[in-house]
């Protein structure tokens, strides 16, 4: 193959890389389930990123007694499965699993990773015997992009912040919109 | 006839003498000129090398710009008109660069520039992708993907820039991986020994290569230090010193077998080494008292594959040796040093062991400084002469800051520099008297 070949071969990875990276988030926002979820910002800022609002929410947090854990225990970075239950206006995490489960109707499923985990029980006792007490859990929606100056002007506000996710069939989460006070928040 | 292309730094240092030899007229205008005329290249080595900074300098400039440009998030353009002008910017850049490189009678420097502007614009795209979608992905993973992109064009290419852009990329990749938690990431060692190495020698960059070994040594020192997690400051000093002296007479060993760059492999081992046993010569001040660990204890496999490398290196190197010069002293032999020392450091109390480092310092400095001159490279002999006065001027405030009167320390302290300076000056003017340039190889 000749030079050129192999210069286009390369420069096409590199293309095919971005626009893969956007086409990934199209299909979630396309075809995913909408979620409405309850979330609270604070304002970091990253050279190479911009100015954005890292956003928590209650589902970031998965505590034993409001959840159900199965195939624990979890390892930090590991990916686990958290179904959703509609709610009214948001949606709650129930159970958590290491393997997808089965969702009924008003239930979603949606892929986390492990930050961190804590345990009750017996904390010299077998693995086995410990259950998960707290589990800290992370989507891949957690960082909204806003103009240079907006994040903290939306941080002081005080308002309440909402945000609607898609959850795609693979369990795929995209952040699609944010609401401050139940207004849709845009700078167009 | 003109003369093959040398060194720019040594024509460099020709056309600097020579005005002294015209102006104290050992040699005529005329001499001048046809000595000057033999190495006609060496002034476009110059210019080109002018051109080249000011062209990678703009390239800097530019990618710094767009990044911040983007990172304003302008709320007036749509996610669809940023992506599609990242994308524009990527392959415009490349297409340029290509353009100028490649074409015939066009801007070689020019050309290697906007290629290396392109693959910066390829990096900062990624985090702007992201940040026009809202993506919010495992952060080092944008290295990695940086990286790991830029890859083939170096080996499309062969710039050596991209080269080093993707061995810093992977690095930084790696160094966020290993200390976001605990992990060993084996990738990073495959994908430069395998790859990244091999393009180093293909583009002849030493720089590339000692890139290459000091990313290795940064993913070493992780991964070790993942193993021996909860260990007491005090003791991962120690274990921070002995891999730096074992990885350090590994990489010495590259260079005095001629396995790799010769002059940068061994500087770069040799310091890499006395700078592990100087971390040996302080009472190790923080933590608790205890035996210090043996180096074992550590991850078995990382110091056993080391310890086989070391080996195969040395028998490689040996072997070649012995080919060419049969029954000459062979340089890898010094590399056992700093590896018996590491590996036995633990079995010494404190204060023969810090009596003993001292000692293997000192000797290591001066071994350093007689190869710097066997090998006629003054850079060697000046880190040698640097390196024993950093290990000297320790001792002194060790040893007499808390026992002198202060107007008396710093007296004799900028005396002690003062003569130290002066003596090592006479000696390095001596020693290194006659070789011409600023390296010479041996």
């Amino acid at each position: 193959m000749r030079r050129k070949h192999w210069f286009i071969l390369a420069v096409a990875i590199q293309v095919l890389v971005l626009l893969g990276m956007a086409a990934r988030h199209a299909y979630t926002v396309r075809t995913g389930q909408p979620v409405m979820l309850e979330t609270a910002p604070v304002d970091p800022w990253s050279l190479l990123r911009g100015q954005y609002v890292r956003l928590s929410y209650k589902i970031s947090m998965l505590r034993e007694g409001e959840v159900t854990f199965s195939g624990a225990p979890y390892r930090d970075g590991q990916r686990i499965w958290v179904t959703l239950r509609k709610g009214d206006p948001y949606w709650k995490a129930v159970s958590v699993s290491d393997r997808r489960p089965a969702t009924a109707t008003g239930e979603v499923a949606v892929l986390g990773t492990v930050q961190w985990m804590s345990w009750s029980g017996e904390p010299s006792g077998e693995s086995s015997t410990r259950r998960p007490a707290e589990v800290s859990v992370r989507y891949g929606i957690e960082q909204f992009y806003v103009p240079e100056g907006e994040g903290r002007e939306l941080e002081s506000g005080r308002a309440s912040l909402s945000v609607e996710v898609r959850v795609d069939s693979l369990g795929r989460a995209a952040l699609s919109r944010v609401f401050r006070d139940g207004k849709e928040i845009t700078w167009h | 006839m003109a003369e093959p292309a040398v060194p720019h730094t040594w024509a460099s240092r020709l056309r600097s003498e020579i005005e002294r030899w015209v102006s104290d007229g050992i040699i005529t205008p005329e001499q001048r000129d046809s000595i000057l005329g033999r190495y006609p290249q060496s002034e476009a080595a110059g210019r080109d090398r002018t051109i080249l900074i000011l062209t990678l300098l703009g390239s800097l400039l530019v990618g710094a710009g767009v990044i911040l440009f983007f990172a304003a998030n302008w709320p007036k353009l749509s996610a669809g008109f940023k992506l599609a002008a990242v994308v524009a910017a990527v392959m415009g850049s490349y297409g340029a660069g290509y353009f100028f490189q490649y074409s015939p009678g066009s801007f070689p420097r020019l050309g290697h520039s906007l290629i290396f502007l392109g693959s910066l614009l390829y990096g900062a795209g990624i985090w702007l992708v992201a940040q026009v979608f809202h993506l919010d992905s495992h952060f080092p993973t944008g290295f990695l993907v940086w990286g790991l992109g830029v890859l083939p064009l170096t080996a499309a290419t062969r710039s050596v820039w991209v080269l080093y852009l993707t061995i810093l990329a992977l690095t930084i990749w790696t160094i966020m991986e290993q200390t976001g938690g605990p992990a060993y990431n084996f990738l990073y060692p495959f994908i430069m020994l395998a790859v990244a190495a091999p393009l180093s020698r293909k583009v002849k960059s030493a720089l590339a290569e000692v890139g290459i070994t000091v990313g290795l040594l940064a993913w070493f020192l992780a991964a070790v230090m993942t193993h021996l997690s909860g260990l007491s400051p005090r003791w991962e000093i120690a274990i921070v010193a002995r891999v730096f002296m074992l990885y350090g007479a590994q990489v010495f060993a590259i260079g005095v077998a001629r396995l790799g760059d010769r002059r940068a492999f061994t500087a770069l081992g040799g310091l890499l080494s006395l700078a592990g046993a100087y971390m040996l010569t302080f009472r190790q001040p923080y933590g608790p008292a205890g035996a210090m660990p043996s180096l074992l204890s550590g991850p078995a496999v990382l110091i056993a594959g080391l310890g086989l490398v070391l080996a195969v290196t040395l028998a490689a190197g040996l072997l070649a040796g012995r080919r060419k010069q049969p029954g000459a002293l062979r340089l890898e032999f010094f590399a056992a040093v700093p590896v018996v020392a590491a590996l036995f450091a633990h079995m010494l109390p404190e204060i023969p062991r810090m009596v003993a480092f001292n000692l293997l310092l000192f000797a290591g400095t001066v071994g350093w400084i007689i190869l710097g001159i066997r090998m006629r490279s003054q850079m060697v002999v000046n880190l040698g002469l640097g390196a024993f006065m950093v290990h000297m001027l320790t001792r002194y405030f060790d040893l007499f800051f808390s026992a002198m009167n202060r107007s008396l320390f710093f007296i004799l302290g900028g005396l002690l520099l003062l003569g130290g300076g002066w003596f090592l000056e006479r000696n390095r003017r001596r020693w290194t008297q006659g070789w011409g340039g600023d390296d010479v190889e041996a």
